[in-house]
């Protein structure tokens, strides 16, 4: 039987929720394993919109129930070959069999996801707001050292200096957290 | 020079340069095979790599949660609920105990 206009948006927009849920939910691992897989910033930025355009166009092959970011993985490790092929960039690329290697970091559960989210919100309370600052500039706005260090009262070695402590003290705080909740 | 610049660059100063130079935009493939090398090898470099790359990319979320947090405290006028608004006489307890001590001590 033929299915109404008004049917077929509806299925539509249940699939685009769908879509939009189950991104949302992985989005940050998927960012976190094409980012580990291409160490070039920008480059891994890239092939991570395309891997998104990609997942969405594709989305009606995805088997409901699977495993989404499996897939989403193997769409990125897909769309990070070809893009850096055509740019003739893949010496500023990890081999494939380092690539499986990292990949077994990210399997945790979405327990473990939810966890490493609020150690992380909870550690960056801890930075203080000057740290937030710097972390903000440089990491949310991705500004350059230089750009950063513009600023007066600021040097290049001042901010990278500062930006080593500070990831080294969240890195610790991160572990410390771990560790207290292995111990639970 | 403080002793930290003195020390000898661990694993997390190699991660940190490593990723600061492809934040830069400026990694060379030399660089890449580096760190092809080290984390092929290591079982904490390849723990501490992922888990720094995990953060990078968290942390923008992070700080835009913690932001969003301190303007929602600040538009919400911050009041106290009904069963703590009786709270002060605790400290007027706390003076009149004082007062007792030294009405005592006086009276000595």
């Amino acid at each position: 039987m033929n299915t109404t206009p008004t049917e077929q948006r509806a299925r539509a927009e249940d699939r685009d929720g769908q879509f939009l849920a189950l991104l949302g939910q992985h989005e940050a691992r998927l960012a976190a394993c094409v980012h580990a897989m291409i160490p070039g910033w920008q480059d891994a930025e890239d092939v991570l919109q395309e891997t998104k355009v990609t997942l969405w166009r594709e989305f009606a092959s995805f088997q409901p129930g699977t495993d989404f970011l499996a897939w989403a993985q193997q769409v990125a490790r897909y769309q990070a070959r070809s893009f850096m092929r055509q740019r003739q960039r893949q010496r500023l690329m990890f081999s494939d069999e380092l690539f499986d290697v990292l990949l077994e970091q990210f399997s945790y559960t979405p327990e473990e996801e939810d966890r490493r989210r609020i150690a992380l919100m909870e550690c960056a309370k801890r930075i203080g707001n000057r740290g937030c600052e710097l972390f903000r500039l440089r990491y949310g706005e991705r500004r350059k050292i230089k750009d950063v260090a513009a600023e007066p009262g600021r040097s290049v070695a001042g901010v990278y200096g500062a930006l080593s402590r500070l990831r080294r003290r969240l890195a610790e705080c991160l572990e410390n957290r771990s560790r207290a909740e292995d111990h639970l | 020079m403080k002793d930290t610049d003195r020390r000898q660059p661990d694993l997390f100063d190699l991660i940190h340069a490593f990723v600061t130079a492809s934040l830069e935009g400026e990694l060379t493939a030399d660089e890449v095979k580096y760190m092809e090398r080290l984390l092929s090898h290591s079982a904490e470099a390849r723990r501490l790599y992922t888990q720094y790359i995990d953060t990078t990319v968290r942390l923008p979320r992070a700080l835009a949660l913690l932001e969003l947090a301190k303007q929602t405290s600040k538009a919400i006028p911050h009041r106290r609920p009904p069963w703590c608004r009786h709270r002060r006489p605790s400290n007027r307890l706390f003076s009149g105990f004082l007062a007792i001590l030294v009405g005592v001590r006086g009276a000595s």
